[in-house]
């Protein structure tokens, strides 16, 4: 089930889902410089601002050189303009282009970008952040808070998106001077950071686009980050060469193109041919293989970018489901294989993902393993005697094309032979996709259950009132919920204390798993394939969208 | 009295399709060879093999094919991604691929040749609002036409055929309609008019003979259109949904491992080439052997 | 005569609305675009508001005469995906999908020319009875399975020719040959049959007796009399192409018209929707008019009625 996040972009949450083992093979090469930045206060006290790299650009700055191509499968909403965009896949070509308040490091911890850092106030609702002085946007103007607070409004006004979520919490944002941009919020909400750190957080100049409008804008953009924009064809490529007064180090390459190649064995080719340095959405172990065999190319791994589970959709549409039986949900979860679908589909390199839950994301808690369910057909077949059902029942399987992670596909007929070997008669049910994300949101479903397939959220409390919370409270993508999830929920989307969250949201995972709410399969790594003229460089972990592009270098131009 | 005149003058249609039974007899060798077997495969499927087309078996994923190191004679043409048997899978998508391309030939050959036959009878308005209609259909891209049908009815066998169908009818109404123009000419059939037939007598039994070998010409050849069609459509993702074999789904789905196990699209797609190239084949000799013109020649 | 070009393009506009229209129905019966458009957390508010926003809000026959008038104006709206004029971008690929076209139907001549001219020459010979065998593989196998195959040999073993994308003249060839040789069977039959027609003629025999070569019999006044057949058959075939090019487009990343169209198709994104079939079909008519209009010279049989 691509996409359902729609943080991530319906196409491309996609393309994070990519499997094997990794990093073995790839080179030890120079790693990039990485930020010195501290790691900003978490959400609960006062912090002060916390001191980032220096402002201006190392003197002695190397002259940028060489020409990168990547090639993805798609790259989403192609807008020019960011506050139409959504995180995920409409994120790599507005990371080349613009730089956001702040930023997610190497591990994936939200630290400082445009804005130095940041203090939030004791009851947690004013948000002030201090912003840094120095970088000009690609006319040569300083990036100020104005320019914070103008692309701030604009991602609001526009209805955006995946600043929804921000904005139901939002009473305010204002610049009060040059440096200082303050929000205030209705509500506690201690997931205003990491969203200032994904594609909401991009930041346009006020002045140029209030002159020309939108839709001179989009034709000839200003950016702000360490690219400019030279050539766009929608749909098929982007080119950027590099902005020689960006205030970071990098970039250290010239050139920058983004290049769509829809068909995996296409782009798998214009990698081995070395026509592309990169390619995204590198899925099944074959395809690890492949790249390990060439002398010239290695696997990059993004740790932990994937998530798949199956939900019971007949949950919210047929009150008569076996599904609505506690032991026909754990059955289930008994009679898959999950060893094997790690191993022979995704490479071995995965991890547990367990209600939106992972090693990788925030609310994470190694007691949590114990609830895993393993892999044994046996006790299935008992936990359904139990429930009623000795001969088994006929059920669905939503099914749909996953043109991105094609392998996906091999996993949900694996999955569907599994459940039928137990007595739960599978039966896929082909949906189009577009038509699929309707009926789930609306609640008009046929089939009784569904994979979803797509990425990891980095931080779960963004997406659990609209997969967990009830369908009472209004249209969602939520399939088992219950009374006591709902008032849980309730209290530990405002909990300003990070701990007591934590808490809460483990005793939510923990009854998710006791009561399986899903079917939990293994979450896989995302891979690039690289080829070996680019080192590696800083990446971020779980957000395989996020290329960070400006610390990109070749090993010899 | 009038009637039995028109009957009694006897049309070149049915001479013609006498002499077509007549041919039968002389078929060509090889692609009819090679369309008995695809048809005995068709038929006897659960017959030929051990195996079922859907449970996997992780024991033998990408196999190879027994002549290869790893292959062995339990997987003759090597196991799929799933390590499903590719042979099994293979004789099982004849007989879907057989399915869909016969349905959906002789719908949209029905349906095509009768607007053909009555907008090139009729001509006027009938012909000029068909034609367009015609013109309409060949214009619009198919797969808008199949998306909406998967979206609005679903993906399955049934729907695949149905979208064939209806992308396939218009160029019979065109090709049917160009004949016919040229046949309500000639005199016997102006003989009939005059002879007071209706025209849906007509149609039937001085029209339709006529054309019939052009549309069983075209709907040979339209048998392998019919299942490139199917392997495209699976390309695309709107094809039959999996677990069920058919040779275009194989082909598209082992697509992605032609550089790494070549023997999942590589043994579906030459049961594509093979049949298809048959079926042209057999259709160039009927069309050699029931075309007039070609016979004047 | 004139009567009839004039009725035949009124017609044609007739077609284009009747088009128009069905597009525009069928696309909305596919569903709901902002299904696929907003985030998971959207309110029913911003629903409302982004629906006002696209006009969706209105009934789809006042949706239908508005997008109608935009059109008259030459205005199909922005694209949801790209958030651009779709025109504009549509028109932007239209030089690419032609191209592919046109490099396809060159392929399908320069393999399907010879083998038919030869067949006729060499009549009943084996190259005879084979060439039509070797000419029909192209119209047997999967159009995506051959280009991945052109793509694994040809760009990646032996390094030849770019994989995918546009550049030169380099980039095009393995995508027309996929493309082209589909049309080869059907020309080298064609031709054949052409050829022997024609080689039959007296003034042939005339041209033998006088002495010429008996190359420059079959390819000056044979060939030259029997391509007629052979060019109606080309634009009949190049509108089939055009709306086929889809599969060969997503193979080689080639930014075509098809490709946009199915992606708008997916993505609900119904001005691009409107707005490439507009376009696709709009050429589609225009080519068969041409084709009509050569027969209409060509062939003084047919009445133009």
């Amino acid at each position: 089930m691509q996409g359902f996040f729609k943080v991530l972009g319906p196409v491309g949450a996609l393309v994070l889902l990519a499997a094997g083992c990794g990093g073995g093979a790839a080179p030890t090469a120079t790693r990039a410089s990485q930020p010195t930045a501290t790691r900003p206060a978490a959400a609960a006290a006062t912090a002060t601002p916390a001191a980032t790299r220096p402002p201006t650009p190392t003197p002695g700055k190397a002259k940028p050189a060489g020409r990168v191509v990547t090639a993805q499968p798609d790259l989403g909403r192609e807008f020019v303009v960011p506050y139409k965009a959504q995180s995920g896949s409409d994120e790599p070509h507005h990371q080349a282009m613009y730089d956001s308040i702040l930023v997610a490091d190497e591990a994936g911890n939200v630290i400082s970008e445009l804005a130095e850092g940041f203090t939030v106030s004791a009851d947690g609702l004013t948000w002030t952040f201090k912003w840094r002085k120095g970088p000009l946007f690609h006319d040569g103007t300083a990036i100020t808070a104005k320019d914070g607070e103008y692309s701030q409004r604009l991602f609001t006004a526009t209805g955006n998106f995946s600043a929804g979520n921000v904005g139901r919490s939002l009473e305010s944002v204002t610049a009060v001077d040059d440096s200082t941009l303050i929000f205030k919020m209705k509500s506690p909400y201690p997931l205003l950071p990491r969203f200032l750190s994904q594609i909401v957080g991009f930041v346009i100049p006020k002045a140029y686009h209030e002159r020309v409008g939108e839709d001179e804008f989009t034709k000839n953009p200003v950016g702000s980050g360490a690219f400019k924009l030279v050539n766009r064809q929608p749909g098929n490529r982007w080119e950027f060469e590099a902005f020689d007064r960006y205030w970071k180090d990098g970039p250290f390459i010239q050139s920058l193109v983004l290049r769509i190649i829809p068909e995996a064995a296409t782009r798998m080719a214009a990698l081995k041919a070395g026509e592309v340095d990169l390619i995204t959405g590198v899925g099944a172990q074959t395809e690890l293989e492949e790249i390990r065999r060439d002398s010239k190319l290695y696997a990059l791994e993004v740790p932990g970018g994937g998530r798949t589970n199956i939900s019971f959709d007949a949950f919210y549409w047929n009150p008569n489901t076996p599904w609505r039986i506690k032991e026909v949900r754990q059955a289930g979860n008994y009679a898959v294989d999950k060893k094997a679908i790690a191993d022979k589909f995704w490479g071995g390199k995965t991890v547990p993902h367990l209600i939106h839950t992972s090693p990788y994301t925030w609310g994470w808690d190694d007691r949590l393993r114990d609830y895993i369910y393993p892999y044994d057909p046996e006790k299935a077949k008992q936990l359904l005697r139990q429930a009623g059902f000795p001969n088994g029942f006929d059920t669905t399987l939503e099914f749909h094309g996953h043109p991105t992670i094609p392998a996906m596909e091999d996993v949900l007929q694996f999955v569907a032979a599994q459940l039928t070997a137990v007595g739960i008669r599978t039966k896929l049910f082909p949906v189009e996709h577009g038509i699929e994300v309707g009926k789930f949101f609306e609640g008009t479903a046929e089939w009784d259950m569904h994979m979803y397939a797509g990425s990891v959220a980095e931080d779960p409390r963004g997406v659990a009132q609209f997969f967990l919370a009830s369908r009472k409270h209004g249209k969602n993508y939520s399939t088992y919920t219950d009374d006591w999830v709902d008032e849980r929920l309730a209290a530990m989307l405002s909990e300003v204390d990070d701990k007591k969250a934590r808490a809460l949201w483990f005793d939510i995972v923990k009854r998710g798993l006791e009561e399986a709410f899903y079917i939990e399969l293994p979450a896989p790594s995302s891979y690039y394939g690289v080829n070996k003229r680019l080192a590696d460089w800083y990446r971020t972990k779980a957000r395989p969208y996020l290329h960070n592009y400006e610390y990109m270098k070749l090993v010899a131009p | 009295m009038q009637e039995t005149i028109a009957t009694q003058l006897k049309s070149p249609g049915r001479r013609r399709l006498t002499m077509a039974w007549a041919g039968v007899r002389r078929l060509p060798i090889l692609p009819s060879a090679i369309l008995g077997i695809v048809v005995f495969c068709a038929i006897f499927a659960p017959l030929l093999t051990p195996y079922d087309t859907s449970t996997p078996d992780t024991g033998a994923l990408r196999q190879p094919p027994f002549w290869l190191q790893g292959g062995t004679m339990s997987h003759p043409l090597g196991a799929d991604q799933l390590g499903r048997d590719i042979l099994t899978r293979v004789v099982f998508g004849a007989r879907i691929s057989l399915l869909v391309s016969v349905i959906a030939v002789f719908v949209a050959g029905t349906a095509g040749s009768t607007i053909g036959m009555v907008a090139g009878y009729f001509g006027g308005r009938i012909d000029t609002l068909l034609m367009r209609l015609v013109d309409g259909m060949l214009a619009l891209p198919y797969m808008l036409l199949a998306l909406v049908i998967v979206a609005v009815l679903g993906a399955s066998l049934g729907n695949v055929i149905f979208v064939i169908a209806l992308v396939l009818w218009a160029s019979y109404a065109r090709i049917i309609r160009g004949e016919v123009l040229s046949l309500k000419e000639r005199e016997y059939i102006a003989l009939a008019r005059v002879a007071g037939a209706s025209p849906w007598r007509i149609i039937a039994t001085h029209i339709f003979p006529n054309v019939v070998n052009t549309i069983i010409v075209l709907a040979t050849l339209q048998m392998g259109t019919v299942i490139l069609f199917e392997a495209a459509l699976s390309f695309l993702g709107m094809g039959v949904p999996p677990p069920t074999p058919t040779w275009g789904g194989m082909v598209a789905e082992g697509r992605r491992f032609l550089s790494t196990a070549w023997w999942l699209s590589t043994f579906p797609g030459l049961a594509i080439l093979v049949t298809v190239l048959a079926a042209n084949l057999f259709g160039d000799w009927l069309r050699d052997h029931l075309d007039p013109l070609r016979q004047q020649v | 005569m004139k009567l009839y070009i004039l009725r035949r393009l009124a017609q044609m506009v007739l077609t284009l609305l009747v088009i128009t229209i069905v597009v525009f129905v069928l696309s909305r019966m596919t569903g709901d675009p902002l299904a696929l458009m907003m985030p998971q957390d959207a309110r029913p508010e911003d629903f409302a508001a982004i629906r006002q926003k696209l006009g969706l809000d209105k009934p789809v026959v006042v949706q239908y005469f508005m997008y109608l008038g935009g059109v008259a104006r030459g205005d199909f709206g922005k694209s949801y995906k790209f958030g651009e004029p779709a025109a504009g971008l549509v028109l932007q690929r239209v030089p690419n999908t032609a191209q592919l076209t046109f490099s396809a139907i060159l392929v399908g001549v320069l393999l399907g020319l010879p083998v038919g001219i030869l067949s006729a020459v060499k009549r009943d010979s084996l190259f005879d009875r084979f060439g039509k065998a070797i000419a029909l593989v192209g119209q047997a196998a999967p159009t995506f399975w051959v280009g991945i195959m052109l793509i694994l040999f040809f760009s990646v073993r032996w390094r030849l020719l770019p994989t995918s994308g546009q550049g030169d003249w380099h980039h095009i060839i393995l995508p027309a040959i996929t493309l082209g040789i589909y049309p080869v069977a059907g020309i080298a039959r064609l031709t054949r049959s052409a050829m022997l027609d024609v080689l039959d003629r007296e003034f042939i025999k005339v041209v033998r007796i006088k002495g010429a070569p008996e190359l420059n019999v079959i390819l000056k006044h044979a060939l030259r009399n029997a391509a007629i057949p052979v060019v109606t058959f080309l634009g009949v075939t190049v509108g089939a192409l055009l709306s086929g090019t889809v599969v060969t487009e997503t193979v080689f990343a080639w930014p075509g018209i098809g490709k946009l169209t199915v992606d708008a198709i997916l993505f609900r994104d119904f001005p691009m929707v409107q707005a490439a079939v507009f376009v696709s079909a709009l050429f589609f008519l225009l080519i068969n008019f041409a084709v009509d209009i050569v027969y209409l010279y060509v062939d003084p049989r047919i009445s133009y009625r």
